[in-house]
């Protein structure tokens, strides 16, 4: 289980690096989620836990990292100003500094720059943050200068992260579901949430979106494939929006798969029988045929022609031309249908790229 | 053998080593670590104060580099002395030894190992510590500090490429630079990793520092006098001779227990957080009375003895048991949240002639004299309060001034501000800051320059100046010119927070000299531990090439010692002298040096469109609990902690025993009380931040600007946000929040004790729970949470810059300032209650009588009050009265006019008022029977005056344009309370206010039937004043000229003033009381011609007789024969009606 929408850190596309960005950031909140403030009286805190690790091979030096937090009473704005925040670094010779001019926390070594190695990760923690009262999200932005070793001339890398504030009594965890299951079987998610009145919670998975508001456990069947499930729950509260989406993995024994291109460089091996002998086509009668999956039709006759007609492409005539042999590819689920104009002895075989059979409708 | 050199003063050093072990790193049960450190680049790249926030600290559990022992040295309190002066910046602090080698010995193995630090290196890849480059023309971050080990193959040389020295014990200008380790790691510390030393083991250290360059030496170069200098130091040294021309600073530790993953070092005196007793007050004095109570427990102290404490520390022990004894100490209580600014100044004239020489001048001469000499003062305080203006105006100017630039330097303004600051710091810009500041500045030098008053910037140079002046205008030389301060502006000070059981480290000082030695007295042996015996360990320290010739004795000294402890062996018997530091047993340190505190502020509004929110009881400003606050905010602060708790109540206690012989021996108390386990300080910045303001150390202005803005103390600003969040468009801009006052209540949330290693102990864990001991003053009403309000300290009302109350006296006749004008006497006149004739006799300004109001009964057998005139008076009607002294005609006017009823209650409410006065009566309680104490009528004028201009907002939106955001607060009324009820110090009988004369404010409550005519005082809002200009109150006070008339405003201290006796002395020894007398039968004698007839008997005072000597108002005064009853009647009787007058009494009465 994790926080999606906070971790998903959206980059400056012509300032990252070509391995990404020059650091990928991840978040953790305490509490999880943030809790706004109540309307009056004492103001709730909240810490910020950013994690960030470099991809790249190689190293990149640094004067300054900033965490810019936007300050104020309004849904999008996260916190009502810095005072009280405590900041950490777990670099040795940096200083985190509370900048509220600037509304961001400055992370500076005391070196004037340092160098950031490949693999090395940054924790910069912002504790005792006094969250607002509004619910919403708020954009947190992580400016990093670099540039590279033997260069003079500082860059500035924003990243920024969406951190939503939810109202006290909030909750949404514990998404579980079988973490393993076999193709085709069911899967039941449950979950834990609260029901105060304006939450909405969907179920994502793959290219759906199921409305589950009303429940906190949910069957999926027929799970083919390795799946993730994100379930996210959202609540409004005035004109404030805060989102907050968790998920679990299920893994497929044996899953379908969908590639792009596929080469194979050794040996390909088709577990099942996967050759489908035919009966002869009734003659004067048009037979529909579905493949159902992938494959090859190989046809073998003697007399007359056979008529192939493809939706939404012209059809084609095959013969007569005494003994007659035609292999004719074709796709999954890509209907077509045959008419043999005279009987003769025909022997047809689906050489299929995998266990589904050619169907036909005779 | 070691060389020993006679040039040489070795000068202890106290030095201390905190043991790092596993446990004690992960220690988060009785302390944590609270360590940082300053990060100039943040000035440099960001022009941010470079000391991290509060509680911005380093993460410091689970770094396991970090274990080992930090040894720290602390430089003797002569070299750590500086002066800083507002007027030319002058900070001469010494400069410190710059090479310090520190020697590390494991006795039970010999093993040695050596480093000499260089404490003034700078490079920013080899420094330790962040660092100012001290040369840099330019805010040039770098880092300073670092250590070079000695070897046999490595011995010390001087840097070839060093710098001019620089180092001090401010080092980049930060206060605490030479005692938080943190901060001076490589310059004055050193941590030590022991990563080669076995995981048990017994460690000890030895430090000796000198000056690289022996010419930096604070004893370098002394003329010769060298006990004079080293009384300076403060340092003893009996066997030094005139040819000690250098120092060596040496301390040791010795036998430190090393256990890497032993249990954590003891003995160890860190406090447990549960035993420390918090107390927060206006001044420590305040706070140690709740203190007291807090530590020990709520009935540690019974009710009499908090009194008393409270009493004391607060300074009125001596009044407390008189009737109004606790109301002084809260006043005391209360004034002790303010603190003094300087408001100008003005000059008297000091009659220096002596007593016993005959006057040479005539009468006239003299008067003439006089005249000339008010005239001269009169005009002389005219060009003081111009000066003094001017000078308020200059440093307003400066302060602003310093605040654009300051500014300026931020890392983003708003394009409207950058547009214009060029302007404002162009000094040739005479509209702008720059050129205001250069304009007043030539003005007040062109003023001081001309002669035309005296000045000068030491008192001998002030005098001579004086001196000049009254020459030049013709003042006799035995008439000296003075100056003395104005009644100064006060400035509300932030609370003091007090705390007991913290753990001393060391009083405030040392108390004596410190004790320091020549070579010669080097100790030498101890028991059976000699030089030889040491000789090997001493010479696995390599002291060859750069090291100073009498190192190896000192070492040779070390290892003695070290070894005879490790031995076993006692130091009282050894042969030379014992360092005053090193040799006692060591400890894990713990010195307290820092209070980091947090709070939750809630800003109370003080009033809105509603009204206000606050009511003032007549002695503060209570919250209604109306109005609607703002979100609380947090603001947090850093303090040095000092002892100053113990040190100050001690002076109480010496000032209490001087001259008392009826005390015990109080030495040892005081000694005690000396070394009191209290540290206070003030929660300095919290005002600051309210005022938009950042209390650290921070950029100066330099070159033209700096010169203009001078070296007064300015804190940076707090203006706001500048968000350019959209490319191209102009940017967001918000200014940080202006408060108008400090009116809110805070709650602690965090509060931590950090000592000099950056050890903390966290004085509470959870904030609900903790409970401050506060004084009544500042518990709240109405707590802004109705949840755990013990939490809550309110803060009444107190303005963000200094202010005063100017209570003043007026001339009686035409309201000029009694300062400003030549002959000008506030006495409008005086009133006599005559008990005895049930009058009030009215007497001119010095005393001579005028007359007297009294009840008549009509020809319409009516009663009425009517004016009388009084012997010798050729004011025979109260219409004459009006054109003599209106004020006094407009208050017995309004009396007469109210009829008797209205009489007889001013007279009652008089009698009633006196008696609070003074309780016990006179001492002839005759005199008391027939008069009460004469009161002097005079006008004076109260106006509540700011100190400079009235703050503004720096926020970005407003800085520029000031005028166009003005503040609220100057229009707010605030109430004057005159008079204390209660006090037998207030002079008070009642007032007029505003030349309402239809009015009478009395001290007390008045009886009798007065139909409304006497008001109370009561809380005092009929008068209120703002800080506008233009808001002043004149009054007329009917008060005794014996004690002050007070006024109480809560936002600023209890206000006096006194009638100068210059005025009411020579006029109270000329009155003479009139009693109506006769008709009666009384003879003359012929020669002497005296009048016989009795007259009351009275102690005090001469008795005659005045009777009319004809129709034209000419009376005849006679001396008084008593007759005797026993005798015959003298001379023939007539029927004489007239007055028996008494004199020289009105100045005994009471």
């Amino acid at each position: 289980m994790g926080i999606v929408t906070q971790t998903t850190a959206v980059t400056d596309p012509e300032a990252a690096a070509d391995f990404g960005s020059q650091l990928q950031y991840s978040l953790t909140t305490v509490p999880d989620p943030l809790t706004v403030s109540p309307a009056s009286g004492t103001v709730e805190l909240g810490d910020l836990i950013i994690v960030g690790s470099r991809i790249s091979p190689d190293p990149v030096e640094t004067n300054q990292i900033a965490v810019y937090v936007p300050l104020g009473t309004e849904a999008w704005q996260l916190a009502l100003d810095l005072t009280g925040l405590q900041s950490l670094i777990n670099l040795t010779g940096w200083t985190g500094t509370p900048d509220p001019a600037n509304e961001r926390i400055l992370f500076k070594p005391a070196t004037g720059h340092a160098t950031l190695t490949p693999e090395q990760g940054i924790t910069v923690q912002l504790n005792k943050l006094r969250i607002n009262r509004q619910v919403g999200t708020a954009p947190v932005v992580l400016a990093l200068n670099w540039r590279a070793p033997g260069t003079t001339t500082w860059r500035t890398e924003e990243q920024t992260l969406a951190i939503g504030k939810f109202p006290p009594g909030f909750y949404l965890r514990n998404l579980k579901a079988e973490t393993y299951i076999e193709n085709g079987d069911p899967v039941i998610l449950t979950w834990e949430r609260s029901t105060n009145g304006n939450e909405t919670y969907h179920l994502l998975y793959e290219n759906i979106e199921i409305d589950v508001t009303s429940y906190s456990t949910f069957r999926v069947d027929d799970v083919r494939r390795n799946t993730m499930f994100y379930l996210r729950g959202r609540i409004q509260a005035g004109t404030g929006t805060a989102e907050r989406t968790i998920n679990t993995y299920v893994t497929v024994n044996k899953p379908d798969l969908e590639v792009g291109d596929l080469v194979v460089n050794g040996g390909l091996t088709f577990p099942r029988p996967f050759v489908q002998k035919l009966k002869s086509f009734p003659a004067g009668r048009t037979v529909s045929v579905t493949p159902k999956n992938d494959g090859v039709l190989y046809v073998l006759w003697n007399g007359g022609e056979l008529y192939f007609n493809f939706p939404d492409v012209s059809g084609i005539t095959v013969g007569p031309t005494g003994r007659s042999f035609l292999a004719m590819p074709l796709q999954k689920n890509a209907s077509f249908s045959v008419t043999q104009n005279q009987p003769g002895p025909t022997i047809a075989w689906w050489v299929s790229m995998g266990t589904p059979q050619l169907e036909m409708d005779w | 053998m070691p060389t020993r050199s006679n040039d040489t003063l070795v000068v202890p050093v106290e030095v201390a080593a905190l043991a790092v072990n596993t446990r004690t790193q992960n220690s988060s049960d009785r302390f944590v670590f609270h360590r940082w450190q300053p990060n100039f680049f943040l000035l440099q790249d960001n022009r941010i104060p470079p000391e991290p926030e509060p509680f911005q600290i380093d993460p410091w559990p689970g770094e396991t580099e970090r274990r080992g022992v930090y040894l720290q040295w602390q430089l003797p309190e002569a070299l750590t002395r500086g002066r800083h002066d507002d007027q030319d910046g002058v900070e001469d602090f010494p400069l410190v030894p710059n090479r310090w080698l520190v020697v590390r010995h494991q006795a039970a193995s010999d093993t040695v190992r050596a480093w000499v630090v260089e404490s003034d290196h700078l490079g920013l890849q080899t420094g330790t510590v962040s660092y100012l480059d001290p040369d840099a023309a330019e805010v040039t971050a770098t880092k300073i500090g670092r250590r070079h080990e000695l070897t046999t193959t490595s011995p010390w040389r001087e840097p070839t490429d060093a710098r001019q020295p620089f180092l001090t014990a401010l080092g980049p200008g930060l206060l605490t630079f030479s005692v938080y380790q943190p901060y001076n790691e490589n310059v004055f510390s050193l941590h030590d990793t022991l990563d080669d030393v076995p995981s048990q083991d017994k460690l000890s250290y030895h430090v000796t520092g000198w000056h690289a360059d022996p010419g930096d030496d604070i004893l370098a170069g002394h003329d010769g006098q060298l006990t004079d200098l080293l009384d300076t130091l403060e340092w003893l040294a009996p066997t030094a001779t005139s040819t000690v021309n250098h120092c060596l600073y040496t301390g040791s530790v010795l036998g430190i227990t090393w256990d890497r993953e032993g249990p954590a070092p003891s003995p160890d005196i860190v406090p447990d957080p549960d035993q420390v007793a918090v107390s927060i007050g206006n001044s420590a004095a305040e706070a140690m009375t709740g203190l007291i109570d807090e530590a020990a427990g709520p009935s540690a102290l019974s009710e009499h003895e908090t009194r008393l404490v409270r009493a004391f520390a607060l300074g009125t022990l001596d009044t407390l048991d008189r009737t109004d004894g606790d109301e002084l100490t809260d006043t005391a209580a209360h004034d002790s949240g303010f603190g003094p600014a300087s408001a100008g100044y003005s000059w008297l004239i000091a009659d220096r002639s002596n007593p016993n020489i005959p006057a040479s001048l005539t009468a006239t001469e003299r008067a003439r004299q006089h005249a000339r000499e008010q005239d001269v003062v009169a005009e002389l305080n005219r060009l003081q309060a111009e000066h003094d203006a001017l000078t308020a105006d200059l440093a307003a100017a400066q302060e602003r001034l310093y605040l654009l630039w300051a500014l300026s330097q931020a890392e983003k303004v708003p394009p409207a501000f950058a547009n214009r600051i060029d302007d404002e710091l162009n000094p040739d810009h005479s509209d702008g800051a720059a050129g205001r500041v250069a304009d007043l500045t030539t003005r007040l030098d062109d003023l001081r320059t001309s002669g035309s008053l005296p000045w000068g910037t030491t008192p001998e140079d002030l005098e001579d100046s004086a001196a000049r002046y009254a020459d030049d205008h013709g003042l006799p030389t035995d008439h000296l010119l003075q100056r003395v301060p104005k009644a100064p502006n006060e400035e509300p000070a932030d609370p003091v927070l007090l705390l007991q059981g913290a753990h001393l480290h060391a009083p405030m000082t040392r108390g004596s000299f410190l004790p320091c030695r020549t070579p010669d007295r080097l100790v030498t042996k101890a028991g059976p531990v000699t030089a030889a015996s040491v000789q090997g360990s001493v010479a696995k320290v390599n002291t060859s090439a750069d090291v100073p010739a009498t190192v190896p004795g000192l070492l040779t000294e070390f290892f003695i010692l070290d070894r005879a402890t490790h031995q076993g062996v006692g130091l009282g018997e050894v042969t030379g002298t014992l360092p005053e530091y090193g040799t006692e047993p060591w400890q894990q340190p713990w010195q307290p040096l820092f209070l980091q505190w947090a709070v939750d502020y809630t800003a109370l509004p003080y009033r809105d469109q509603a009204g206000p929110h606050w009511t003032f009881d007549g002695i503060r400003y209570r919250w209604n609990g109306t109005g609607a606050s703002a979100d609380p905010f947090v603001i947090t602060g850093r303090q040095v902690l000092a002892p100053t708790a113990g040190h100050d109540t001690e002076g109480k206690l010496a000032a209490h025993a001087r001259h008392r012989t009826d005390l015990p021996d109080l030495r040892a108390l005081r000694e005690e009380v000396r070394n009191l386990d209290m540290l206070s300080q003030r929660l300095d910045g919290f005002s600051a931040f309210l005022a938009q303001r950042d209390p650290r150390s921070t950029l100066r202005p330099t070159g033209e600007v700096g010169d203009l803005v001078g070296h007064g103390d300015h804190y940076a600003p707090l203006p706001g946000t500048v968000k350019f969040a959209f490319p191209g468009r102009p940017p967001e801009v918000v200014s940080s929040a202006f408060f108008e006052l400090r009116t809110g209540q805070l709650a602690f949330t965090q509060l931590a004790v950090v000592d000099r290693f950056g050890r903390a102990v966290n004085l509470f864990d959870n904030p609900r729970h903790f409970k401050p001991s506060r004084p009544t003053s500042m518990i709240p009403d109405h707590p802004v949470e109705s949840t755990d309000t013990h939490r809550f300290v309110e803060l009444s009302p107190r303005l963000l810059q200094p202010a005063r109350l100017a209570f003043g006296f007026l001339n009686a006749t035409r309201d000029q300032d009694v300062d400003l004008t030549p002959g000008a006497n506030p006495v409008c006149a005086w009133i006599v209650p005559n008990r005895l004739d049930r009058t009030l006799a009215c007497y001119d300004p010095t005393g001579h009588p005028w007359g007297e109001l009294r009840t008549i009964m009509q020809s319409n057998s009516t009663k009425a009050v009517v004016w009388a005139p009084l012997p010798g008076s050729d004011v025979t009607t109260l219409a004459q009265l009006g054109q003599v002294s209106p004020h006094t005609h407009d208050l017995l006017a309004a009396i007469a006019g109210g009829g008797q009823d209205v009489f007889d209650a001013v007279r009652a409410t008089i009698d009633d008022a006196l008696t609070t006065i003074d309780p016990d009566g006179p001492d002839d309680q005759s005199l008391g029977f027939f008069l009460g104490r004469p009161l002097a009528l005079v006008r004076a004028r109260l106006n509540l005056q700011l100190d400079g201009p009235v703050r503004t907002s720096c926020g970005w939106n407003e800085v520029l344009d000031p005028d166009e955001h003005p503040p609220a607060m100057p229009a707010w009324d605030w109430i004057v309370r005159l008079g204390q009820a209660t006090s037998t110090d207030d002079g008070l009988v009642g007032y007029v206010l505003n030349e309402d004369y239809t009015h009478l404010e009395t001290i007390t409550t008045p009886t009798g039937n007065h139909g409304g005519y006497l008001r109370p005082i009561g809380t005092g809002d009929r008068l209120t004043l703002a800080f506008e200009g233009t808001s002043t109150a004149t009054v007329t006070l009917l008060c005794d000229p014996r004690a002050a008339v007070h006024a109480t405003t809560d936002i600023l201290p209890v206000s006096s003033v006194h009638v100068p006796s210059e005025f009411t002395d020579h006029a109270l020894s000329r009155m003479a009381v009139c009693f109506r007398t006769g008709p009666l039968l009384a003879p003359t004698t012929p020669d002497p011609v005296t009048a016989v007839l009795p007259h009351p008997a009275t102690a005090t005072g001469s008795w005659t007789w005045t009777e009319p000597a004809g129709t034209d108002n000419t009376w005849r005064t006679l001396p008084i024969t008593v007759p005797d009853p026993t005798d015959m009647p003298l001379g023939d009787p007539e029927i004489r009606t007239g007055f028996l007058v008494l004199g020289d009494a009105a100045d005994a009465t009471r």
